[in-house]
Parts: C-alpha cells; sequence; structure tokens
C-alpha cells in the first residue's frame, strides 16, 4: 500500500497568509480546495457540502496564527476539517445514516453531477464504495478515509483523531474488514 | 495462531500496521500457508483498489462560488498581524483561573497593608520642636526633657545626664 505523495504549499505564502493576506490565502485556499472538498464529501456526502467546506476554510483563516509552520500544514488543515465534519455530523446526526446519496441507486451515485456536468470521474465502483462507506461510524469512516485514501500514518491519524494508536488500528481493521466484506458480499461481480 | 486468527490480522497487516510481534507471527504464518497468502492478495487488491479511486473533479465556478460566499467573512477578520505566531508567546504556559485569582488575591493584600502603613503614619506621633524652656534641671545631676506630644495622652520624659550639652542644635537633633 504506497503512500500518497502530495505537494506541500511554500512556507512564504503560509507566513503572508499568516499575517492575513487575504491574496496568499487564495492560493492556499486553491491548492487544498479539491483536498478538503473531496473528505468533506466523503465525511458528510453532499448534503452538506460546500457549507462545510466554506466553514473549514473561515476556520483556517481564521486560527492561521496558531499554525507553527516548522510542521505539515495538511495535517493541520485535516484536523480542522475533521473537526468540522465532525461538528455537523453531531448537529445533523441524521445526515450520517440518511445522506442523500442513499437513497439513490449506484448508477446514479457513480454519475453524480453538479448542473449538466459530471462530478466524478470514476466509475460504479466509487459510488459503490461511497455507499458502503457511509454505514461506517463516523470514526470508523474518518480512520478508514485517512488511511487508506489519504495515506496518513496512524501516529498522525491518532494525533488528528486525539486518541490512541491502538483505538485507530482496531478502527481501520473493522473499517477494511466491513467495506470488503460488505462488498463482496452484495457486489459479488468484484470478487475476484 | 491458526488460519483464521491470521486472516484477522491480514486487514492491517497489509499496510505494516501490526504491532512488530504479530507481524512477524503472520509473517511465518505466510511462509507455510498458501490459503493466507491468497487472502492476503484478495484483500491488498480490495482496499488498494479503493484507496486508488479518483479524486471528484470539481468545477472551478463552484470553487469561485464558495470563495465569494466566504470572502466578506475573511475580509472581517481582524488582522492576524499582532496574533501572528510568536514562538515566545505561543510556547509559554498558560496561567490557570486560580493563578490569576491568587495573583489578584496578593494584590488585594498588598493594597491594604500599605494603605494601612500609610494611615499609620499620618497618625505617628508629632513632637514638636523642642526649645530650651522644655529642659530641665533637675538635682542629682540629671536633666529632663519634658514635653507634650501631638497626641494628649502621651507625654514624653527623657533624662540626660546633666553633662550631657543640650544646647539649642542638640534638641533639634533630638526628634
Amino acid at each position: 500500500m504506497g503512500k500518497k505523495q502530495y505537494a506541500e504549499i511554500e512556507t512564504d505564502i503560509l507566513v503572508k497568509a499568516q499575517a492575513g493576506d487575504v491574496d496568499a490565502f487564495r492560493i492556499i485556499y486553491d491548492f487544498y480546495f479539491e483536498r478538503v472538498n473531496h473528505v468533506v464529501m466523503r465525511m458528510i456526502g453532499e448534503h452538506w457540502r460546500k457549507d462545510a467546506v466554506q466553514e473549514v476554510f473561515i476556520r483556517v483563516f481564521k486560527s492561521m496564527h496558531q499554525f507553527n509552520t516548522q510542521k505539515k500544514f495538511f495535517t493541520w488543515l485535516y484536523k480542522i476539517t475533521m473537526n468540522v465534519c465532525f461538528d455537523y455530523l453531531k448537529k445533523n446526526r441524521h445526515i450520517s445514516n440518511n445522506d442523500t446519496l442513499e437513497s439513490e441507486n449506484l448508477d446514479e451515485i457513480a454519475s453524480c453531477s453538479i448542473g449538466n456536468q459530471v462530478f466524478y470521474q470514476d466509475d460504479e465502483l466509487f459510488g459503490i464504495v461511497n455507499e458502503l462507506m457511509k454505514r461506517l461510524g463516523p470514526n470508523q469512516r474518518a480512520v478508514f478515509m485517512m488511511r487508506d485514501i489519504e495515506g496518513f500514518e496512524i501516529s498522525e491519524i491518532s494525533q488528528i483523531m486525539k486518541c490512541t494508536k491502538s483505538t485507530v488500528r482496531a478502527q481501520l481493521h473493522f473499517a477494511r474488514k466491513a467495506v470488503r466484506n460488505w462488498l463482496l458480499e452484495e457486489y459479488p461481480e468484484y470478487k475476484r | 495462531m491458526d488460519c483464521n486468527h491470521i486472516k484477522d490480522k491480514l486487514y492491517l497487516y497489509i499496510s505494516n500496521d501490526l504491532p512488530k510481534r504479530e507481524n512477524k507471527a503472520v509473517q511465518q504464518h505466510l511462509r507455510i500457508c498458501e490459503t493466507c497468502r491468497l487472502e492476503l492478495n484478495d484483500i491488498r487488491d480490495t482496499i488498494t483498489e479503493i484507496a486508488a479511486l479518483d479524486r471528484p473533479v470539481v468545477l472551478d465556478d463552484e470553487k469561485e462560488q464558495v470563495w465569494n460566499n466566504m470572502l466578506p467573512e475573511l475580509n472581517l477578520v481582524k488582522s492576524p498581524v499582532k496574533r501572528q505566531y510568536n514562538p515566545f508567546l505561543m510556547n509559554r504556559k498558560r496561567v490557570p483561573v486560580y493563578g490569576w485569582l491568587a495573583v489578584a488575591m496578593l494584590l488585594v493584600i498588598i493594597a491594604i497593608v500599605s494603605e494601612q502603613g500609610r494611615e499609620g503614619n499620618d497618625t505617628a506621633l508629632q513632637i514638636p520642636a523642642l526649645t530650651e524652656n522644655d529642659v530641665v534641671h533637675a538635682e542629682n545631676e540629671v536633666t529632663v526633657v519634658n514635653f507634650q506630644t501631638s497626641d494628649p495622652k502621651i507625654r514624653i520624659v527623657w533624662f540626660f545626664d546633666s553633662d550631657f550639652s543640650l544646647d539649642a542644635e542638640a534638641l533639634k537633633t533630638l526628634k
């Protein structure tokens, strides 16, 4: 399982944004928008996605001064993103289990679109996995996403989630097993 | 460990997330068990496939829309310049509430004590300027200085040897 490598934004830009430079913050926004959007989409679904993404970046800008430029920016940004997602899940408990995606059929999920343009490039599997992930609890979903999709280390996840490494391992184990079992049971055509 | 036990461990083994000891046990088992090796490959492929899914492609106009929505709020944020990251400020330990209370109490006590001290000074006995008239040359070779202080209840009497010079200058220094 190769860890995904992502470029990090330049420190100069972070320092400028810390000083309240909105233009510099725009660069950060452009740089991370898709990743944040993706995380939020996975965590809370489509319904509150835009609002949550907006809140993430507002919180980030407001607390930029707290960021230590010696550390990884994305890990810090991810922490805020997760906090916002969990806040949304708490405030709107129903969206974790009854997101609009679940009520749609898989063909629709696979070609989820905004306006007349395709939102996801991927095939049906993406929709199915998305569907399956929604059955996981928020913590397991978050751990699964961070480890398998974003490539964070267990130690980083434990910091972001504020829990022990053993807890992260247990949740990751449960999530991987559950997603795979659901996939094989309900969509056997994906069985190798 | 039997195969079922090992298979359960494979979900973390695929990404080296097992504790060292368990990792070694699984490794040893995989060397001799073909079934578990197949299971390992299957789990790894499934999880890798899920992880490799493409990211959503977001339209630029949506990105602009979200930015424009939050821009007014960003502009409202007070310039964080003054609160910019400062290793000295950021690393300082926060004084808990009871710490501040203790400091406040201390300040109050100091204020009260100093106030009392000031009052004490205000009521200190005022000794009038002594003159030679206050000096009484008594018998037995003793000189007496006898005078009334600012407090009517207190009268001071000093006794000196008669050979002690009590001229006007010396009387001034008696204070």
